[in-house]
């Protein structure tokens, strides 16, 4: 068995897919590519495929990561070939390598993920900037999340303004992902911002995980 | 609105309502031609959620066929839930076609699927939304042109002031010579004489009806008296179009990325049904059988792995028990895709051990139930309905069943049938606790059954379109006969609730008068009717009053022999007075065997005599029937 690692993008088309139905998509795009999909084993078999981090609800991404494992050895350029004429509107194929069998599972080194985010407001430039800072120098910031209270700070590792020209403005964040230390969510950073209602095109640019230099 | 405008408006809208990915589209296999330079543009509409539209072969077939066509484009379009109607109407955006993100209003064609009653109202929000006209008497030579086909459109009339023309019967090929007209008739007529003249020349193509072209009369009672063409040159009567050989099937069907209703790939390994049953509209308006062969359907199994990815594929059929080669096709499929991850359904088996084996060929690591369809518990109204299984047939096959690994059975009945008693009801409970026993035997507490109890609705152009629908308080005596009598753990009772039912009774054998009760009862609200959420039978029950009509008279009025129906100027190619006779036949407890064995002359042969004759023997399932009677009956096809 081979395992390779996808590096995939998810345009506006596909921004309302949710996390599960891309993972049907994708067993279906890797039966119509004809790859040999391992599967597990048991009662309930299920083809070997792991994302990296679900992207949530709305966003668009050049940053997925998933890995594959294949039955037996495949050039990455041409399990590439193979998988592009299978790819649906909205999802575009980066990158293809093969990697160890036995690395560690990409959820488990994931530790951060990057969204750049482009929020409708007239908001100046003074204004965002001390919205920013009276966010970053909080000590905590209680939330509510499905009726449940977290804190909301330790889940933003980072704020930076982009560029503020009203009607619009950009903010980069760097968000926890992390399986044991908690994930934050760009939606819920927005609304901690003052932005809930604001239209905001979110997009994720950049996954950070254990191993990286 | 353009196309840039209304994406920018969708930006706004989407994030607002649910599921927002079924108003996207995109999907895999979807096709996007080039608007501005295709001359001819169609979209497909089927006047229910995205997913089951997209569960919906008819519009899967018709998207693939006009697709294919140079300089024609087909599109997709759903109703909009309640939601996104509110989100739509509130920033004045029209409704869209999912692929090129066109108002439906932009288009020269608009295909409705109808296999239902129930979606009567929706394709008026669907037009009104897409900026058309609701009227057929308020467009004009900018408006598409608005035609529907679909099983419920063998009684067209109801929906007759909301649609320009009708296909009755089989699609793949009208609907080419549809477009092919319009497109003829728009190249040399005149702009403002292209929408009649279009019309008309529709009324020339062999299973299209155009009800403006025909004049309807009633009696003093509300009967039809006669339904008569208003115009030289247009038939007395639309007879239905069928294919004499079934083309191949569509393989490259669109794949969503959501889920939807039948989340797999459909391929029809035949169509028609021989069985006869007579509460059956489909087995009566579908005939004659024909099969695809087993090569053709593996074939195609193949291609549509290849082309979609799908996990499933079902072989659909009435009754695929009955498909001449079920045993040897089930085989080479199981054998080819063994181990392969594909799962095959094989829906509508008959109740009988075969269908045991046939499942477990194909059961391919999953576990999930066996359905059969009893549909009644008593000898008598078996014979009624001419759907005779012994009881002891069922147990026999339920035990066989659970044997074999199975822990849950569904079981369809239907209460209401004609003259049918608290006993007869009383035989359904009895019968299902003992399947259920048999579930026990092997199971113990894990066994299930799962009981969907609808109640029976007169159909045209069946045996029981003379027949009444059960009365209200009927059928809920019978309902909460089940109820208490199935109530406990191991069974699981659904039903339909006996307003459902009664709009479903009058829609169904409606006439011309109920266009307004529709438009009406649709401007008070009433919309996706098959959705118990959503039915508002107070608002069908003002714009019944409104206009002076009851349903009652025509869901429940008994009706006389020799009644003419709004449906008579519609030939299926099954004869009224088969119908009279099969109904009488019902009454005395009559019963015919499946007319693979022996031809009851239903009228199908004359009727497609020609295309008979150029079709091989043995593309279609009818035996052979006695000389003398084909020369006669040959003479006067569609007679009734």
């Amino acid at each position: 068995m081979n395992r390779y690692r996808i590096t995939f993008t998810r345009d506006k088309t596909i921004r309302f897919v949710g996390h599960l139905d891309l993972a049907k998509t994708w067993e279906r795009i890797l039966r119509r590519a004809e790859l040999p999909v391992a599967y597990s084993q048991g009662f309930h078999p299920l083809p070997k495929i792991t994302f990296a981090s679900a992207l949530p609800v709305g966003c668009t991404s050049e940053a997925e990561l998933m890995d594959i494992v294949l039955s037996g050895p495949c050039e990455p350029a041409s399990v590439m070939a193979r998988l592009s004429p299978a790819l649906p509107a909205g999802i575009a194929i980066a990158s293809v390598v093969e990697v160890p069998l036995q690395a560690p599972a990409l959820q488990a080194s994931l530790r951060w993920a990057e969204y750049i985010v482009t929020v409708e407001t007239d908001e100046t430039q003074e204004q965002v900037e001390s919205t920013v800072s009276a966010f970053l120098v909080a000590l905590t910031l209680e939330r509510e999340r499905r009726g449940k209270s977290y804190d909301l700070r330790p889940l933003v590792l980072s704020l930076a303004i982009e560029s503020v020209r009203p009607p619009s403005t950009q903010i980069i964040m760097r968000l926890l992902a992390d399986a044991n230390a908690g994930t934050g969510r760009p939606d819920e950073a927005l609304a901690a911002l003052g932005w809930r209602d604001a239209p905001a095109q979110i997009h994720r640019r950049r996954l950070g995980f254990a191993d990286d230099t | 609105m353009n196309a840039t405008s209304l994406e920018k408006s969708l930006d706004r809208i989407l994030p607002r309502v649910e599921k927002p990915a079924r108003y996207t589209g995109g999907e895999f296999n979807s096709q996007v031609k080039d608007w501005k330079v295709t001359p001819f543009r169609t979209v497909l509409a089927f006047p229910d959620i995205y997913e089951l539209g997209m569960s919906n072969l008819g519009l899967a077939i018709l998207y693939d066929i006009l697709n294919r066509q140079p300089g024609v484009l087909a599109e997709r379009v759903y109703a909009p839930w309640p939601d996104m109607e509110e989100q739509l109407r509130a920033a004045g955006t029209p409704l869209y076609s999912l692929e090129t993100k066109h108002p439906l209003s932009d288009f020269d064609l608009i295909g409705l699927s109808l296999p239902y009653e129930q979606l009567y109202t929706n394709v008026l929000t669907l037009l009104d939304l897409g900026g058309v006209p609701l009227l057929v008497s308020e467009r004009d030579e900018r408006h598409p042109i608005v035609i529907a086909g679909g099983h419920a459109t063998y009684n067209p009339d109801p929906m007759a002031d909301f649609v320009d023309a009708f296909v009755i019967g089989e699609g793949e090929e009208v609907i080419v010579e549809i477009v092919e007209a319009i497109q003829e008739v728009k190249s040399q007529t005149v702009a403002t004489r292209q929408r009649s003249e279009a019309l008309r020349r529709l009324t020339q193509i062999p299973g299209v009806y155009v009800p403006r072209f025909y004049d309807v009369e009633y009696h003093k009672d509300g009967t039809v008296a006669r339904a008569t063409p208003n115009d030289e040159g247009i038939p007395a009567r639309v007879t239905k179009r069928i294919l004499p050989i079934l083309p191949p099937p569509v393989t490259r069907f669109i794949v969503p990325f959501v889920d939807v209703t039948h989340n797999r790939a459909a391929i029809e390994i035949q169509r028609g049904c021989t069985r006869g049953c007579r509460f059956c509209h489909a087995g009566m308006v579908t005939r004659p059988v024909r099969e695809r062969p087993v090569d053709e359907i593996v074939a195609a199994v193949d291609a549509v792995v290849h082309e979609t990815g799908f996990e499933e594929v079902a072989l659909l059929s009435l009754s695929s028990s009955d498909y001449s080669h079920i045993g040897e096709l089930v085989r080479a499929i199981s054998q080819r895709y063994a181990g392969q991850h594909l799962s095959i359904s094989l829906p509508s088996l008959r109740i009988e051990s075969f269908a045991v084996d046939l499942a477990e060929m194909l059961k391919d690591g999953r576990q999930t139930g066996f359905t059969f369809a009893p549909e009644a518990a008593t000898e008598t109204m078996r014979r009624r309905i001419n759907k005779f299984i012994p009881d002891q047939q069922l147990l026999d096959t339920a035990h066989e069943v659970f044997s074999r690994g199975w822990r849950t059975i569904k079981l369809y009945f239907m209460i209401g049938h004609p003259d049918e008693t608290l006993d007869d009801v009383q035989a359904i409970a009895d019968l299902t606790r003992a399947v259920l026993k048999e579930g026990r035997k092997v199971h113990g507490k894990a066994a299930q059954v799962n009981v969907g109890c609808s109640t029976f609705v007169p159909k045209p152009h069946t045996p029981f379109q003379w027949a009444t629908l059960d009365s209200a308080e009927s059928i809920r005596a019978k309902q909460s006969l089940l109820r208490r009598e199935l109530s406990g753990p191991g069974v699981k009772l659904s039903w339909t609730e006996p307003e459902q039912t009664l709009l479903e009774g009058f829609l169904s054998r409606g006439d011309r008068r109920l266009g307004p009760v529709i438009l009406r009862a649709w401007q008070l609200g009433a919309k996706f009717d098959a959705w118990d959420e959503q039915f508002n039978m107070d608002a069908w029950r003002q714009a019944f009053a409104e206009h002076d009509l009851d349903p009652e008279f025509y869901a429940r009025r008994p009706r006389t022999m020799n009644e003419v129906f709004p449906w008579d100027h519609i030939d299926t190619g099954v004869r009224k007075k088969y119908l009279a006779e099969d109904y009488q036949m019902s009454q005395v407890g009559e019963t015919r065997v499946d007319c693979r064995e022996h031809c009851f002359a239903c009228g199908i042969l004359p009727t497609f005599n020609r295309l008979r004759m150029n079709t091989p023997a043995e593309a279609w399932e009818c035996p052979p029937i006695p000389l003398p009677h084909r020369a006669k009956e040959g003479q006067g096809g569609g007679e009734t």
